[in-house]
């Protein structure tokens, strides 16, 4: 690279650099990073196993076997039955369904909206950007359970209303982590320097300080996926998320608890929260370390 | 009393009574900017950054506005291009009268705000001090000159690519379509001023503020980036607004030189003039501040420097802001009333009452 530069203008042989974005060199140093390339790795993983369900799962999570209920794991049934006499194993392969469902469309809409009012907020400034952030602030000032069991409260238990209050939970964490981000963009000389050239504000939001600000929520939403799926748990450990007959993780160890002597019950989907938690933390390190020291220079 | 050295011939040779090519007055002014005062609003109170400067800029001119730091004329520049970081900086009173493109004159101050990016990088563009940070990191040097040609133009991408792979041939960029691809930081700093350059000129506007565009250079880059002005000047109509401490770039490009001194413009002229006639003590120190390699003065070991600093904006003296370091200030006069600009026969203006006493005694 800096050879190139050293033989400057009116050389005719500078040998054409491949050129990589800064997000693309952040990726590949995402896979040099250990935990996160492991916790990538972990995730692909599980959601591959989450897609191919049909295929993987041993028995349809449903199907209740009347002669083994409380089955320990065995051949026929490696993670053992429920108290109904439900695979274990087929359920936690399609609780992955619902696990991914929720942490998707939750930080995906949580990102969508508190960027946008973040982004507002800090680039128009002034009173509006106090009001919004008065808003905010009464918003973290609920612990997230807290706040999600009121959203249900009102909206219902279920799926889809679980999903859209931990997006809504979700949602102040991003539009502070963004506005302050913006804060400090919006005065950067290559700002500037664009709006010399005459870009609208919209212009500049979107297309100069958006991807600069891009990397930090990448790292957050990462981190925040995994409280997604801990507060998916809560709420379907509390009969407030998934309705059964659908499995959930969380779920299954709401009706382990009444089983003490069946261990299978609450060990193997706890330890799917556990590692889907893990691999998500790991992963929000990764991009951390990863995008830190590119998007500092 | 400090004496200033005397470093006429500072001035290189390049700079003869000639070169006022773009004096004429024949031709209409394309920028005039009238009693521009900008304030600022701080923890402190009001200061004001700018007060009452005027100045006209001509097709083809190129207008050198020095000064140390702190002195108002990045501000000036900012101001023009209404750029005033909002809620602190505004235009206090004054006219920024442009003349568009349609031939009609439009006051940049009283324009409306969404109206401004029409003319940003169209009508008026600006090149910064700092071509490290002035490149977004993550758009290719390509998308980045494209995007006012996208802006202002309605140009598609490949359109836009094709004109930005012109203007990187124009400033002077080997294999200007490889380099369309590149990310800032695989450029060096030269490289990446010649990349602002050609991103401001994509539009060819009318007049290109360049503030200090050479000055985070290296001295040999310095060089190439100014002789590329030189030959852009000599290419085209558009009038050029430098902004510049260093005078040496100011010889080699301006035709007109404003010297601003704590807010105000000090000394006004021809850059022949205010290089080889300078009036003001303000010019005269900032003249002979210039290092001599060639020629130390007998017995001068050190460097000339003004003593003293610039004063705060809330702490200037109510009469000459200059007096406190001025070798010729005399109490009773120069502290007596604000001195005010007056007009020099050969069309410059100088704000010193005791202009005529110190030409009198030439670096004395």
């Amino acid at each position: 690279m800096s050879s190139v530069i050293a033989r400057g203008p009116g050389d005719a042989d500078a040998s054409p650099s491949q050129s990589i974005s800064v997000y693309g060199q952040a990726f590949r140093k995402l896979l040099r990073h250990k935990l996160g390339r492991s916790g990538l790795a972990v995730l692909v993983f599980m959601s591959l196993v989450a897609i191919a369900a049909p295929l993987l799962a041993p028995y349809d999570p449903t199907t209740v076997f009347y002669e083994d209920f409380l089955a320990a794991p065995s051949w026929r049934h490696w993670l053992g039955t429920d108290d109904v006499g439900r695979d274990v194993l087929s359920r936690i392969i399609y609780g992955a369904q619902v696990s991914f469902q929720v942490i998707t469309v939750s930080v995906v809409g949580s990102v969508i909206v508190g960027s946008a009012v973040g982004m507002i907020s800090g680039y128009v400034g002034g009173r509006l950007d106090h009001v919004l952030m008065r808003i905010v602030d009464g918003m973290l000032a609920f612990p997230m359970l807290v706040l999600a069991l009121g959203v249900i409260a009102i909206l219902g238990p279920g799926l889809t209303n679980a999903m859209i209050a931990i997006t809504i939970v979700n949602i102040p964490g991003f539009a502070r982590l963004v506005r302050g981000q913006v804060l400090s963009a919006r005065n950067l000389d290559f700002v500037v320097a664009a709006r010399a050239l005459g870009a609208s504000d919209v212009r500049i939001m979107v297309h100069h300080i958006w991807p600069k600000v891009a990397g930090n929520v990448i790292v957050y939403a990462s981190l925040r996926g995994s409280a997604a799926l801990i507060t998916e748990a809560s709420l379907a450990f509390l009969g407030l998320g998934v309705q059964p007959p659908t499995p959930s993780w969380g779920g299954m160890l709401t009706t382990s608890m009444q089983y003490w002597n069946a261990w299978w019950m609450s060990v193997f989907p706890g330890a799917a929260i556990c590692i889907m938690v893990l691999a998500l933390n790991f992963l929000g390190d990764g991009l951390r370390d990863a995008l830190d020291a590119r998007l500092s220079e | 009393m400090l004496a200033y050295p005397n470093n006429a011939d500072a001035v290189p040779a390049t700079v003869t009574d000639a070169e006022g090519r773009a004096d004429a007055a024949a031709t209409p002014p394309l920028l005039r900017v009238q009693d521009l005062r900008v304030e600022f609003a701080t923890d402190r109170g009001r200061i004001i950054a700018v007060d009452d400067v005027s100045f006209t800029l001509r097709p083809a001119q190129t207008v050198g506005i020095v000064g140390e730091s702190g002195c108002g004329k990045s501000v000036t520049s900012l101001a023009i291009m209404g750029l005033l970081a909002a809620g602190t900086g505004r235009v206090a009173s004054g006219e920024i009268m442009l003349r568009r493109r349609s031939g009609a004159w439009s006051d940049l101050v009283k324009l409306p705000r969404t109206q401004l990016p029409d003319i940003r990088g169209d009508e008026i563009a600006m090149i910064f001090q700092e071509p490290m940070t002035s490149l977004n990191p993550l758009h290719t040097v390509g998308d980045q000159i494209a995007e006012a040609v996208f802006l202002h133009r309605g140009a598609g991408r490949a359109e836009a690519l094709e004109r930005a792979a012109e203007m990187l041939a124009r400033v002077g960029i080997p294999q200007p379509r490889q380099r369309l691809g590149a990310y800032p930081h695989e450029l060096s700093g030269g490289m990446r001023q010649r990349v602002m350059i050609a991103m401001a000129l994509s539009c060819e506007p009318s007049i290109l503020i360049a503030d200090e565009p050479t000055t985070a250079l290296d001295v040999t880059i310095q060089a190439q980036i100014i002789e590329l002005f030189r030959s852009l000047q000599d290419s085209s109509q558009m009038a050029t607004l430098f902004i510049t401490h260093d005078l040496g770039v100011i010889a080699e490009v301006a035709h007109r030189v404003l010297v601003m001194y704590a807010g105000q413009v000090v000394e006004e002229g021809s850059v022949v003039e205010i290089l080889k006639r300078p009036k003001h003590p303000y010019t005269r120190g900032l003249i002979a501040s210039v290092p001599r390699l060639d020629r130390p003065e007998r017995g001068q070991a050190r460097f000339f420097t003004i003593p003293g600093q610039i004063p705060e904006p809330g702490r200037r003296p109510p009469a000459c802001r200059f007096m406190p370091r001025c070798a010729h200030a005399e109490v009773g006069i120069c502290d007596a009333a604000p001195p005010p600009l007056e007009a020099l026969p050969d069309g410059g203006s100088i704000r010193c009452v005791k202009w005529r006493s110190i030409e009198t005694a030439p670096h004395a």
